[in-house]
């Protein structure tokens, strides 16, 4: 009798213990793909906008002290859009940047006859995401930066003014459009310019 | 019976592994499946062809019109000037392929006002880029005298064919003329310039002015300066003149210019003839956007003291002054850049007897 039993008895432990690891396995697994699947949709997201938005700088001007960059943007499709931009300063040109700081500036949208100030938000930078030369997001991680919204349509022109004094000789001023995914912010497009 | 059990451990034992795998695997597949995205050819191909269009644009400028010479239409965003203003345009200002708009169209009145032209595809045409380059042809082949050709002589019918602004100031013993304008008389009519370009007198000139626009009796019509002399216009005159005039805009300096070569016919007359006048004539380059930016020259010309008609007594100032520029380009302090230069004539004249009266015969500027 008790040869009878044990087998069966040993059988469906054996099927639970590995019923229980393999969905415990598969949960871990399901888990992980869903992390997965929001980096692959914000790159996706980035990408659509990426590919429908033009940014250049437009116009520098120097006032002795301070200097202004006038960037322009153009939506392709003709759509209005919310950007949100932030600048920082760099040690390297784009990608190949390694060091980033915080940078103090002013930003102002033309509305067709003058430039009107934006206010920023306050954000903390560990979520503001930027591109690195491997191609993974990082946080930006410079503190807390100014986060300024901008809706426009099909084309739009920002002016960023701030002080030479902030700037060292080989320091880059980045501009960056990001794009808002809940309330974090992934770097969209950047534009890098050393000022001379 | 012992192997008959043995098997059945070993089948169950493989189903239920092959059960585990399956319950991972296929699920970790499916999901993987469904998150791999793929950003549509149809965004790529929009892209490209808007960057395509983008940099076909190709704008050039002459004096007056801004020309596409590109293989897509072009819409005009906004202008930057050159004093720092920004002008958006609303709705954009087309230029179709092959085809030119007025600097008018633009709201801009000389393409020297211009530092950039900003286009809807995102394009910044800085004026230097869309001015032809001039072409400095060797002076063995131009027109003698040093490379005068015809058509770069202002007299004449020539003085009111060119589309130009001049700008007069004048004192007359000591008193500053109102409201002075250029006047210049041609087939029995007044026409006037007083900085947007000649057209018809409007205003009342005193009869018999006309005379003094022929000072050396060779029958042809000079250029003279007009001040309000009530109840009409007259051609200012005095014991002792000072005579400022500005033709704005009257050539273009860039890098490859090394030499500026004015040529000037001045024309000086006492109607007494028995009194002598003193002058002094100071012709100057203007940059037109910055008058701080200038360079001067008092250089004499060939000048001949002739008895005029009805005794007068005149003096002709004719010849050239140089403006070696290449010379002078290390002279950081004049600051002479590209762009537009106005030709500025300074000219004072001071006589004890009678009223003296100034014309110019005729103004001529080539650069090499």
């Amino acid at each position: 009798m008790l040869r009878g039993i044990s087998p069966v008895l040993t059988t469906m432990i054996l099927v639970g213990a590995v019923l229980v690891i393999g969905v415990s396995f598969m949960s871990y697994v399901v888990m992980l793909s869903n992390s997965q699947r929001v980096e692959a949709y914000i790159r996706s997201l980035v990408a659509d906008k990426a590919l429908n938005t033009v940014m250049y700088l437009e116009r520098v001007v120097d006032y002795g002290d301070k200097v202004s960059l006038y960037v322009g943007m153009v939506n392709i499709l003709n759509e209005s859009t919310t950007y949100y931009i932030t600048t920082f300063k760099t040690d390297y040109y784009g990608l190949q940047a390694k060091v980033y700081r915080s940078l103090e500036t002013s930003v102002s949208y033309f509305n067709g006859s003058k430039f009107i100030g934006l206010s920023p938000t306050s954000v903390d930078s560990g979520k503001v995401y930027v591109v690195s030369l491997s191609g993974d997001y990082v946080p930006l991680s410079i503190g807390t930066v100014n986060i300024y919204g901008y809706m426009y349509r099909h084309t739009g022109l920002i002016n960023i003014t701030l002080s030479k004094s902030s700037l060292g000789t080989d320091d880059y001023v980045v501009i960056m459009l990001l794009v808002g995914v809940g309330d974090e912010y992934y770097e969209l497009l950047q534009l890098s310019v050393k000022v001379v | 019976m012992l192997r008959l059990r043995r098997g059945q451990a070993e089948i169950i034992g493989g189903l239920i592994v092959a059960s585990a795998l399956l319950l991972i695997v296929i699920p970790l597949v499916i999901n993987l499946m469904t998150t791999s995205t793929t950003i549509t050819t149809k965004g790529y191909t929009i892209r490209s062809q808007f960057e395509i269009s983008r940099w076909s644009e190709k704008i050039l400028s002459n004096n007056t019109h801004i020309i596409n010479v590109g293989s897509v239409d072009i819409e005009v965003v906004r202008v930057w000037l050159k004093n720092g203003t920004l002008v958006e345009y609303n709705p954009w200002v087309r230029i179709p392929v092959a085809s030119s708009i007025p600097i008018g169209a633009l709201g801009i009145t000389n393409t020297s006002e211009i530092d950039s032209i900003v286009t809807s595809r995102g394009r910044v045409f800085k004026l230097e880029e869309i001015i032809p380059p001039q072409i400095t042809i060797p002076i063995q082949y131009q027109y003698p005298p040093l490379g005068i050709s015809p058509g770069n002589i202002m007299a004449g019918s020539y003085i009111l064919s060119k589309n130009i602004s001049i700008i007069v100031s004048c004192q007359y013993d000591s008193r500053s003329c109102l409201y002075p304008i250029a006047g210049f008389y041609y087939n029995n009519t007044w026409y006037i310039n007083n900085g947007s370009g000649w057209v018809l007198s409007n205003v009342n000139i005193k009869s018999g002015e006309e005379v003094y626009t022929n000072l050396d009796n060779n029958y042809a019509r000079e250029l003279v300066v007009l001040t309000y002399s009530s109840p009409n216009y007259v051609v200012v005159n005095g014991e002792n003149l000072t005579i400022n005039i500005t033709f704005k805009n009257m050539t273009r300096i860039d890098s490859n210019t090394s030499l500026v070569v004015m040529y000037l016919k001045i024309i000086i007359m006492n109607p007494n003839k028995d009194s002598d006048a003193s002058s002094e004539v100071k012709v100057s380059l203007i940059d037109s956007t910055n008058t701080s930016k200038f360079i001067s020259s008092y250089a004499t010309f060939s000048s001949a003291k002739v008895g005029g008609a009805a005794g007068s007594k005149i003096t002709i100032y004719e010849g050239y002054v140089m403006y070696p520029l290449t010379q002078f380009k290390v002279f950081k302090e004049l600051g002479l850049s590209s762009g537009w230069y106005d030709i500025n004539i300074y000219l004072t004249c001071a006589t004890t007897v009678g009223n003296i009266y100034v014309s110019i015969e005729y103004l001529a500027i080539v650069t090499y």
